[in-house]
């Protein structure tokens, strides 16, 4: 019980990374893990954010561009000479690397902190957030990760159509 | 105790840099030409079926024949088609978030190998979406 007292006192933990020029967050228990970036396998009759498929362990994964996804206006792309990297989510059977820019690490932020998501905007950002908060560099927009990779599964419907 | 591992054979491809693969079980014999036109509907080219980018038209394609006869239907690749072998534990289910692609365009499934990950493709289902596309199109036709 102190523990818990404790942890809710210090904040929750949440994941940082960067996605095209913006911040976003997640609960840093649905993080999987971070890996940098590599040859994709490209996969056909998906829309152009889901960028292909990497080896995962003893299993594949699939690499969304989330800035594509959400409709941010511009690709994900980093600084000559700097790696991307991929954070792996995932929400029960569901889990998806996220190409970002950078991965910034765990932050613990109070709930007192979190504020209605209202400036950040932009594409479909909106859809997707929970709240913003910040940070002493900017701010943060904290991402549901179920909802996001609910919506980036391939649909039968939606199989071939731009996304 | 044999010790033997079994295998499956397989069919690989690549196609507008896309990896293919198909089970070889299912495959009669390998056609030196594609001889695309001759088989309509029992003839589907991944090309189309799965949206890749065109390849130059001078590059010979090889097609795949399932079953036999001229009639056969048939699976038109890539310039090379490889046969291969690999253990059943090397061909894994897609990830959920890509699971829909099974049922169309009719990639089951992903062969990890040391060269790389390659796409398995349902020939069945590439061949009935094939026949249903002619349909359409004939409907339309009038």
């Amino acid at each position: 019980m102190e523990e818990e007292m404790q942890a809710r006192d210090e904040g929750e933990p949440l994941f940082v990374f960067q996605v095209a020029a913006t911040l976003l967050a997640v609960d840093a228990q649905q993080v999987d893990a971070v890996l940098p970036e590599a040859e994709m396998t490209p996969v056909p009759c998906t829309p152009p954010y889901v960028l292909g498929l990497v080896p995962y362990g003893e299993s594949t994964l699939p690499i969304i561009d989330p800035a594509r996804f959400l409709e941010l206006g511009v690709e994900s792309a980093a600084p000559d000479g700097v790696s991307r990297r991929v954070v792996v989510l995932s929400s029960g059977a569901l889990c998806a690397g996220l190409l970002c820019e950078r991965a910034a690490g765990v932050v613990l932020v109070e709930r007192a902190a979190r504020q209605p998501a209202t400036v950040l905007t932009g594409g479909r950002l909106g859809d997707f957030l929970q709240a913003e908060f910040e940070t002493a560099e900017a701010r943060v927009g904290l991402i549901e990760v179920a909802s996001l990779l609910d919506a980036a599964r391939i649909r039968p419907a939606s199989t071939g159509a731009a996304g | 105790m044999s010790g033997e591992v079994p295998v499956i054979g397989i069919c690989f491809s690549e196609v507008s840099g896309v990896r293919l693969a198909l089970d070889a079980e299912r495959v009669h014999a390998i056609a030196e030409h594609a001889g695309k036109a001759a088989h309509g509907a029992q003839c589907v080219d991944v090309v189309e079926a799965l949206e890749l980018p065109p390849l130059p038209g001078h590059i010979q394609r090889r097609a795949v024949v399932l079953g036999a006869g001229r009639e056969a239907p048939r699976v038109v690749l890539g310039e090379r088609v490889d046969i291969g072998a690999v253990a059943p534990a090397e061909l894994q289910c897609l990830p959920p978030l890509l699971a829909a692609l099974e049922l169309r365009p009719g990639i089951m499934g992903v062969i990890q190998r040391a060269d790389g990950l390659w796409l398995m493709l349902d020939a069945d289902r590439l061949l009935s979406r094939r026949a249903e596309m002619v349909g359409e199109k004939e409907r339309d036709d009038g």
